[in-house]
C-alpha cells in the first residue's frame, strides 16, 4: 500500500505542480491583478510595475498574465517612461484579443517613438537634453527616464519620442523616417597629443588704474602717484582639463596721468623744471592658473612688471626735511614738488582675474574680465585694476 | 433594391445634425478642437457620473463619438464612477480635461483623439501638483496650463509650462479662484474669486500682485477674452438670474449685452468664430427653441431658430472647411428624458 502511495506520489510530481502549488499561484495571480487594480486607480505607476513583474514571474508555473493584466501593465510602463515594455507588453495582450485599443495604442507608439542607442566612454556624468519637451506624459516620461539612464548609467537603450537631443552636447535627432536605432557613442574628452585638454592663444586689452603709494624710506624718491592707462597682453592658455588651464602672458601695462599746477611753483618755473605729470610703461610677464565653470573662469598667478617711470614731484621726506641726499635739479627745496624724477621700476605681485564668456567667434571666446593686482617695488605697493576684454581658447566638450 | 438599401444605410451610419450616444445621459459643455474636425462633450449619466466623449465631425456631419476612458482595461474598471468634465483643446488637437474616479483627487488628463481606444494619461502626478486639479485652460500658444488646484483649502491658480516641467503658483491669496483664462496674446489672466460672499473679476499679468477687473452686487463668472475685452456672466440682478457683460480689459467701459440667459452647466461663454459676438440660449422656456447672436457692442442680435427642439443651451461655435458650425444641447420635445447634442451649419448667420 505505501508503496503504490509511494508511486502515485512520484507520478503527481513528475506530472506537473502539486495541486496545492497551482491554488496558491491562482490565488498569488489574484491577489496580484487586484493590487494592480487598486494602484492602477490611484496612478501608482511604480506599484503597478512592481506588481505586474511579480505577475509575469508567475507565468513561469504556467500562469499567464491576462488581456487586462497587460494592459494596465503597459500603462504603467508608459507612464514611467518605458515604452519599449509597454509595446512587447500590447503585443502580448494583442495575441491574447486583438482589440482595437490596443492595435491604435501599438500603433501611437510605432508612429512617435524610435529606438535608440546611446553610450558613453567618459568617466565622468553626461548629460541627455531634449530641445522640446513634450505635452504627452508618456513621451515626457520617455524623456525622462531615458535621461536618468544616461545621468545614472552613461548610456540608453530604448525609444525616445520623435525630436531633436543632445547628449553630452553632441546633437541627435530622433526621425519617422528611420528604420534602424540611432547610434550615438559619446567618445573620451579629446585629449591632444600633448596630453592637453586644449592649447590656444589668450589674449587681453583694457583700461587699468594704477595707484604707486608714497615712499616711505628717508632718500630722494618720487611722490606718490597714480592714473589711469591702457593695458593689453598676449599669451598662450593651455588646458591641462576642461576646466582647468594654466596661462603665460606679456604685455604692456601704461599709466599716464596730466600735470596738475603746483601750489607756490610759477608756470615759468614748472617749465623749467620740466613737469608734465606722470607717466609709467611697463612690460609685464604674468603666470597664471585658470578655471572655468562653464562661461565664469577665474584666473589667478604671479606677475612681474618692469620699465620706466616719469614722475613729477619728489617724496614727503625730501619736501620737509632738509636731508643732502635730496637734491634733485633743484636746490630749492620749495620747487622739489614739481621736479621730475625718473627712473626705472620693477615690481612684482599677484594678479587675479574673473571673467564671464559672452561671445564665441571661431575656436574662442570673448569674455568680460575684472582683472585686478597688487605688486611692490620694495620701496612702495602698485595696486591697480582693470576691466578689460578677453579672449581665450573653447574648452573642448 | 440597392438604391432603397443605400438610403435605409445612410441614416444608420451617420445623421447630419445630431450626435448619437449608446448610452443614455444628459449631453453638456461642447468644445470644438480650433480645426472643428473633433467635438468633446460630457455626458451626465446621474450617480455623479459624468463621461466625456469626443466625436469626429466631418462638414457638420458626427461619426461615432468614442468614449474617453482614463484608465485601461476597461472591464476591470467599469464599477468605478468617474467624473470627466471641462474639456479644452490644445492647439495642436490634442484634449485636456478634469477628472476623477470614485471620488478620488480630481486630476488633469490629456487625450489624444489620433489614438482614440487609447487611455487618457494623467498630466501631471501628484508629486507636480497635489490637491484635486479643476480648470485646466491653455494659454493660445499652447506652452502653457493654466489650472486651480485646492492644495492650500482654497482654489490657487497654477501655471504649468511643457517646456520646463515646471508647476508654479501664479500668485498668492487667501481668496478662493477659479475659471482662469488667457488673453490672445498670453499676457493677461483673467480668473473669478470668491471676494467678499460673491464672485468678482480679476486679472494677474505676472509677478505677485492681481488687478481687480469687475466686481459689484452678484456674481462675476466665468471670463473670457475677445479682442481686448472680457466677456463674462453676471448675475448682479439677483440670484439664479444671469445676464452676459462685456468690459474693457483694463476694467472700463462695462456693458450688459444679453440678459435672462441659461447659464450653462459648466461653461464659458461661448463666443463666434471671430470673436466679435456671444452665442447664447435665454432662460425664458418660451424661447427654448432660440438661440441668439449678440455683437460684443450690444447693437445687433440675430436668433437662431433650431427647428422645433426645447431648452436649448451649452452653444459653441467654430470655423471650418469655410464653414460655420454650432454645437449645442437640446431636449428633443418637452418631458424628454435626456439632452442630446446636436450639430447646425450657421455659415452667413454667425461669423
Amino acid at each position: 500500500m505505501i508503496g503504490r502511495l509511494s508511486l502515485l506520489f512520484l507520478a503527481t510530481s513528475l506530472c506537473g505542480p502539486p495541486a496545492f502549488a497551482v491554488d496558491a499561484n491562482e490565488a498569488e495571480h489574484s491577489r496580484l491583478t487586484a493590487e494592480m487594480k487598486k494602484l492602477a486607480a490611484r496612478s501608482a505607476w511604480r506599484g503597478v510595475e512592481e506588481s505586474f513583474q511579480r505577475l509575469e514571474a508567475l507565468a513561469a508555473d504556467g500562469l499567464q498574465p491576462t488581456y487586462d493584466d497587460y494592459l494596465v501593465g503597459a500603462q504603467a510602463a508608459g507612464a514611467l517612461g518605458h515604452i519599449d515594455n509597454a509595446y512587447g507588453r500590447l503585443r502580448a495582450a494583442a495575441k491574447i484579443e486583438g482589440k482595437l485599443e490596443v492595435v491604435e495604442w501599438m500603433e501611437e507608439i510605432e508612429q512617435n517613438f524610435r529606438s535608440v542607442e546611446l553610450s558613453s566612454a567618459r568617466k565622468e556624468a553626461i548629460e541627455l537634453t531634449a530641445d522640446q519637451m513634450p505635452f504627452a506624459p508618456d513621451r515626457r516620461a520617455a524623456i525622462a527616464y531615458a535621461q536618468s539612464q544616461v545621468a545614472e548609467t552613461g548610456g540608453f537603450v530604448g525609444r525616445l519620442p520623435l525630436g531633436t537631443y543632445a547628449i553630452a552636447g553632441i546633437p541627435f535627432s530622433v526621425e519617422a523616417s528611420q528604420t534602424e536605432p540611432t547610434q550615438i557613442h559619446v567618445k573620451p574628452v579629446k585629449i591632444s597629443q600633448e596630453g592637453l585638454a586644449f592649447v590656444g592663444p589668450r589674449g587681453t586689452l583694457g583700461l587699468v588704474y594704477t595707484a604707486a603709494g608714497d615712499s616711505p624710506g628717508e632718500a630722494y624718491e618720487p611722490a606718490a602717484f597714480g592714473g589711469a592707462g591702457p593695458r593689453m597682453g598676449m599669451g598662450v592658455e593651455v588646458g591641462l582639463r576642461p576646466h582647468l588651464a594654466v596661462l603665460a602672458e606679456v604685455g604692456y601695462h601704461g599709466l599716464m596721468a596730466g600735470a596738475d599746477a603746483i601750489d607756490g611753483i610759477s608756470e615759468a618755473q614748472q617749465n623749467a623744471l620740466g613737469s608734465h605729470g606722470d607717466t609709467l610703461h611697463l612690460g609685464y610677464g604674468w603666470l597664471a592658473v585658470s578655471y572655468r565653470m562653464d562661461d565664469f573662469w577665474l584666473t589667478g598667478g604671479p606677475v612681474w612688471s618692469a620699465g620706466s617711470g616719469h614722475v613729477t614731484g619728489a617724496n614727503d621726506y625730501c619736501i620737509s626735511s632738509p636731508d643732502p641726499e635730496c637734491q634733485g635739479a633743484s636746490a630749492e627745496p620749495a620747487l622739489l614738488e614739481g621736479e621730475v624724477l625718473v627712473g626705472s621700476v620693477q615690481a612684482g605681485g599677484f594678479a587675479f582675474s574673473a571673467s564671464y564668456a559672452l561671445i564665441e567667434f571661431g575656436k574662442l571666446h570673448g569674455a568680460l574680465s575684472f582683472v585686478a593686482g597688487a605688486q611692490t617695488d620694495s620701496s612702495r605697493l602698485y595696486p591697480w585694476g582693470e576691466l578689460a576684454f578677453t579672449f581665450a581658447p573653447m574648452a573642448t566638450k | 433594391m440597392l438604391g432603397w438599401l443605400f438610403l435605409l444605410l445612410v441614416p444608420l451610419t451617420a445623421e447630419a445634425g445630431k450626435v448619437s450616444v449608446a448610452e443614455d445621459g444628459h449631453a453638456y459643455n461642447p468644445a470644438w478642437s480650433p480645426d472643428g474636425q473633433w467635438l468633446a462633450f460630457e455626458l451626465n449619466r446621474y450617480g455623479d457620473a459624468v463621461d466625456l466623449y469626443a466625436v469626429r465631425v466631418n462638414d457638420g456631419v458626427p461619426a461615432v463619438p468614442n468614449k474617453v476612458n482614463i484608465k485601461s482595461g476597461g472591464s476591470s474598471f467599469s464599477s468605478g464612477v468617474s467624473v470627466l468634465a471641462n474639456p479644452v483643446w490644445h492647439p495642436q488637437g490634442q484634449l485636456f480635461f478634469e477628472g476623477g474616479i470614485n471620488g478620488a483627487t480630481n486630476r488633469l488628463f490629456y487625450w489624444a483623439p489620433q489614438s482614440a481606444s487609447k487611455p487618457a494619461q494623467e498630466l501631471l502626478s501628484q508629486s507636480d501638483a497635489k490637491g484635486d486639479l479643476s480648470w485646466p485652460t491653455l494659454r493660445p500658444d499652447g506652452q502653457v496650463v493654466a489650472f486651480v488646484s485646492d492644495q492650500t483649502g482654497n482654489g490657487d491658480v497654477y501655471l504649468w509650462e511643457a517646456g520646463r516641467g515646471k508647476v508654479e503658483r501664479a500668485f498668492t491669496t487667501n481668496f478662493s479662484e477659479g475659471a482662469p483664462a488667457f488673453s490672445e496674446d498670453g499676457s493677461l489672466l483673467a480668473f473669478s474669486r470668491k471676494n467678499q460672499g460673491t464672485e468678482d473679476l480679476f486679472t494677474w499679468a505676472g509677478g505677485a500682485s492681481t488687478k481687480p477687473l469687475k466686481g459689484g452686487a452678484g456674481d462675476q463668472s466665468r471670463p473670457v477674452f475677445a479682442g481686448g475685452k472680457v466677456v463674462y456672466f453676471t448675475s448682479e440682478r439677483g440670484e439664479a438670474t444671469w445676464d452676459i457683460a462685456v468690459v474693457n480689459g483694463d476694467g472700463s467701459g462695462r456693458k450688459v449685452i444679453a440678459r435672462d440667459v441659461r447659464l450653462p452647466i459648466r461653461a464659458k461663454p461661448a463666443l463666434t468664430p471671430d470673436k466679435k459676438s456671444v452665442i447664447y440660449a435665454a432662460s425664458d422656456p418660451g424661447k427654448g427653441h432660440l438661440l441668439f447672436v449678440t455683437s460684443l457692442d450690444g447693437a445687433k442680435t440675430t436668433e437662431i431658430d433650431t427647428g422645433g427642439l426645447v431648452a436649448c443651451g451649452e452653444p459653441s461655435a467654430v470655423k471650418a472647411g469655410g464653414k460655420v458650425f454650432l454645437s449645442y444641447t437640446a431636449l428633443p420635445s418637452e418631458g424628454s428624458d435626456w439632452r442630446h447634442l446636436h450639430i447646425k451649419d450657421v455659415t452667413g448667420k454667425v461669423h
